[in-house]
């Protein structure tokens, strides 16, 4: 694993969790596109950092939460919502649901630096 | 090119934020649903975590503390009766605030703000029957005196206290669910609460049937089918008492005319097994030699529960039970010195009066044959996602006109319109009766307490640690003429509006009768020796009340083990008088090897709804068929608003009549007798438990097939709780059927110790170990102990413990 991604990774999943702390969920849009802003990395690695990292910030976060609940909360909202009894099939949809908002705004970030400062590359 | 595809790039992920913000039909905005810092997950509540309160709570006057007990039932120790008050709302909301808004919601007719269109019919009815007019004339009642309007609104700046606290990340479930915001609170919707409750508990008239039986059946059939007294049912006050008082005589006017099978649509009324049991026992009857008094409300079994366990406490009040989410004060419990608990009453206090309009218009209508007017009130229906709907209610000397041209069925699509007139629109304040039954001290107390209380009527029973026990069944009850308000009135005439009221102290009642204990379980309150004209064709009850007066006459040495199991009794007493009748008069003659094979499980069966008992359900779907194929000729009319009679009336008609064109099943190509029929039935019975999947021949028993449900309001079964296995069922004592049960159970020793259950738990949060910890200790009858300090050490080591809490 390379060093940009490394940074590209932390940046996101640190930004997202502190933006998140005090604003709108959106704001791990915002924190994902200034990661994939600040870092020179392919698409596809720019991609997958911000989605990794909000892939295991939300599920993470979700199954720690969870966990110290019991499952009584993810087992209600899986039957709810998936109906199924498995509450880890919650845990998995908000991660995903995070991932792909982190991955696609990273996107938009690293465009934006392509468009802004397109010598640096 | 590097513009376009940033360009792109930023719509797709504006697009997917967006996207994931707004709900989609009913699916939650999942990015602020799932997101685990502000959405769902924050509702997750850790196990073993302590109740979080405050230092500080803004709007407190003085200094209060709060304990929270193993069960999370909070004991709130303040200073005075307004922080005492301003903490009931802030801990209620704490726990209950989504459930206090949409009860409330619900009685306003504002469903579809939060729901869209397909609540709309709903919101229109609770529009229409005037539920708003009624809290709002509740509200300027309440206004009138200061004594109650700074503690009701005391309880408002609690509630609000708690709503200003919250922000995205703490907004309850619910919310998030649905994607909305909470409102203030406000004393009207304190008032909204109760007058829920008044349409939940006394819409038990059966006007517009009787009207339509009546005109179909003649009045020989329709006395037979709809008595309104059978000799020898027990009523609460028991007969042979005499009435020691002048009646006031009801105005005289022919207001009744001839019944005319006119009305397609009727209202929803509260169903039969919204009752209650409740009975005191004289400490000459009891073992320790204190009074106790028990109280078991039936009700809708819902989560969040109905009910939310408080200890309140301040100079001049300590008391513990029960309270509605929404209404300052408790409602079921007791104090140091006295205990207290209800039943429904369930009189008729509605009255449907035919009105005839001189137009569509709705302005005028005709009254002592004058043209008068009527007031209009628009009422605007905001529609979640669609336009705001309009409709107009026209307001009439009675009350609203619920159904005419533009609402409602009338067959052949003409009718008359109808205008309601009801006790809950005359202004009252129900709180003080539970404000002063909270401090009351002795029986004096108890009866001024009462004064205050108007609708839904209720049995209050009564007990106190000086050793006495009452009763009286406590409402407002107009003076009428023998059958005013059975049948549709002649809307015509002035004189059907009310105005001549039952004196509060010759309304029925007992105090210390020589057979040590009162009882009631929503049985007649009286016989036909009652000075006043009452209408006996209501939800009343036959069963239960016999089977408790049987148990506690017999017993002269009662504990409170013993109330236990009279609270849990299971013994199905129309089953014990009307099985031996089926099993004599049923003609085996064509019957298959599952209805042979059922009555065997029948023939051996002790009459107990005993979860593992298999003939109960056998019974149970014998009886249900048996109603259906005897009364299928009110049944099966379309067009007409009919009902089938009670239970008991049943029982008695095939007890009593040998042969009745009733005993025919029209759907059927033979001539039925009553042999037949009762064949038909139980085949019928049979073939339903098939299409059930359920083999006759290896029948589950009666707990996993009557399966109980504990819903949530909002009907979603992921918070629900499904499948419960538990005895019971309507007209046993344990009244638990499918939907409905005892939604408080408490046992009361005067003086000693005390308990109680809910179906439920004391936190309103799915997400919550609180939300339904009770339900199996319910299910299975048992109870928890209540802490209740009798001791002033005892009580003093609580507050100790209790958590400071500053303004």
């Amino acid at each position: 694993m390379n060093m940009q991604f490394l940074k590209s990774f932390l940046t996101s999943l640190l930004l997202s969790a502190i933006f998140q702390s005090y604003l709108p969920w959106w704001s791990a849009a915002l924190a994902a596109m200034i990661s994939g802003y600040l870092f020179a990395q392919s698409k596809l690695q720019t991609f997958l950092a911000s989605f990794s990292a909000l892939l295991l910030l939300w599920a993470g976060y979700a199954a720690w939460l969870d966990y110290r609940n019991g499952h009584i909360l993810s087992e209600r909202l899986s039957q709810l919502i998936l109906k199924s009894e498995n509450g880890f099939l919650m845990i998995a949809l908000t991660g995903i649901c995070g991932a792909v908002v982190g991955g696609a705004a990273s996107l938009t970030g690293l465009y934006a630096r392509r468009l802004l400062q397109p010598s640096k590359g | 090119m590097p513009f376009l595809r940033f360009a792109l790039s930023f719509l797709l992920t504006l697009s997917l934020v967006l996207v994931l913000d707004r709900r989609m039909g009913v699916a939650p905005p999942f990015g602020k649903f799932l997101n685990p810092f502000s959405g769902c997950w924050q509702q997750a509540e850790a196990i073993g975590a302590e109740a979080e309160i405050p230092e500080n709570i803004p709007g407190l006057r003085q200094p209060a503390r709060v304990y929270f007990d193993h069960r999370r039932v909070p004991h709130v120790f303040a200073e005075n009766e307004l922080d005492l008050y301003f903490l009931q709302g802030y801990l209620t909301a704490r726990d209950r605030l989504w459930q206090m808004e949409i009860q409330t919601h619900s009685a306003a007719g504002r469903i579809s703000e939060i729901m869209g269109p397909s609540t709309l019919e709903y919101d229109r009815n609770q529009r229409r029957i005037g539920l708003v007019y009624a809290a709002e004339e509740a509200e300027a009642f309440i206004r009138s005196n200061p004594e109650s309007v700074e503690l009701i609104e005391a309880y408002s700046q609690g509630v609000n206290a708690w709503i200003n606290s919250l922000d995205q990340r703490t907004l309850p479930l619910e919310y998030k669910l649905l994607d909305y915001q909470p409102e203030a609170w406000t004393p009207l919707k304190t008032a909204l609460l109760l007058k829920n409750m008044a349409l939940m508990l006394s819409a038990t008239e059966w006007d517009i049937e009787n009207t339509n039986a009546m005109a179909l059946l003649g009045r020989d059939q329709f006395n037979r089918l709809f008595p309104e007294y059978f000799a020898g049912q027990d009523p609460i006050v028991p007969t042979g008492t005499s009435w020691n008082f002048t009646p006031i005589p009801p105005v005289a006017d022919s207001l009744m005319e001839k019944p005319i099978a006119a009305y397609t649509q009727s209202q929803p009324k509260s169903d039969a097994i919204l009752g209650s049991n409740n009975w005191a026992v004289s400490g000459k009857r009891s073992k320790t030699g204190r009074p106790i008094l028990c109280n078991d409300p039936h009700l809708k079994l819902s989560l969040p529960s109905i009910w939310y366990e408080m200890h309140l406490v301040c100079p001049g009040m300590n008391v513990y039970g029960v309270t509605l989410p929404g209404a300052p004060a408790v409602i079921i419990g007791f104090n140091e010195s006295v205990a207290w608990g209800v039943t429904n009453a369930g009189r008729d206090v509605r009255d449907w009066h035919r009105i005839s309009f001189k137009d569509h218009s709705k302005t005028a209508y005709k009254l002592n044959g004058k043209w008068t007017p009527s007031r209009l009130k628009i009422e605007r229906i905001k529609l979640r996602g669609a336009q705001d709907f309009l409709d107009t209610v026209a307001y009439t000397l009675f009350g609203p006109v619920v159904y005419d041209h533009s609402f409602g069925k009338f067959p052949n699509g003409k009718g008359n319109p109808l205008a309601l007139q009801w006790t809950a629109f005359l202004g009252s304040n129900e709180f003080l009766t539970f404000y002063h039954l909270n401090k009351a001290g002795n029986y004096q107390d108890y009866l001024h307490a009462l004064d205050h209380y108007s609708c839904p009527a209720q049995n209050f029973v009564f007990a106190s640690v000086a050793g006495d026990i009452a009763i009286r069944e406590q409402g407002r009850f107009p003076v009428l003429q023998k059958e005013q308000g059975k049948f549709v009135l002649n809307g015509e005439l002035s004189s059907g509006k009310w105005n001549r009221f039952i004196p509060y102290d010759q309304n029925p009642g007992q105090f210390n009768p020589e057979r040590g204990f009162v009882s009631s379980a929503n049985q007649h309150p009286f016989d036909t020796s009652y000075p006043y004209y009452s209408c006996g064709i209501g939800p009343f009850e036959y069963f239960r009340n016999r089977r408790i007066n049987r148990v506690l006459a017999s017993d002269s040495s009662v504990s409170a083990a013993d109330m236990r199991s009279l609270q849990n009794d299971n013994l199905n007493l129309l089953a014990e008088e009307l099985l031996p009748v089926l099993l004599k008069y049923v003609d085996r003659k064509y019957l298959r090897k599952d209805d042979v094979k059922a009555l065997g499980y029948l023939a051996g069966w002790n009459f107990r709804n005993d979860p593992e008992q298999k003939a109960a359900v056998f019974f149970s779907e014998w009886f249900t068929a048996i109603q259906r194929v005897l009364w299928d000729e009110l049944l099966l009319q379309d067009s007409l608003a009919l009902r089938k009679p009670s239970s008991y009336a049943s029982l008695r008609f095939i007890s009593d009549v040998p042969e009745s064109p009733f005993y025919d099943y029209g759907p059927s190509p033979e001539k039925e007798n009553r042999a037949q029929m009762l064949a038909l039935a139980l085949k019928q019975s049979i073939d339903s438990l098939k299409s059930k999947n359920i083999n006759p021949a290896a029948p589950p028993d009666w707990g996993t097939y009557k399966a109980t449900v504990i819903q949530h309001l909002a009907r979603l079964d992921a918070f629900s709780r499904l499948n419960i296995r538990c005895g019971g069922d309507l007209g046993i004592v344990n009244a638990t059927n499918k939907t409905h049960g005892p939604s408080w159970r408490m046992i009361a020793e005067l003086g000693g110790k005390k308990w109680g259950i809910y179906p439920g738990g004391p936190s309103g949060n799915p997400g919550s170990p609180f939300y339904d910890n009770m339900v199996n200790t319910w299910a299975k009858g048992e109870y928890d102990e209540l802490l209740f300090p009798d001791q002033k050490s005892e009580l003093e080591a609580m507050i100790k413990k209790g958590k400071l809490i500053k303004p």
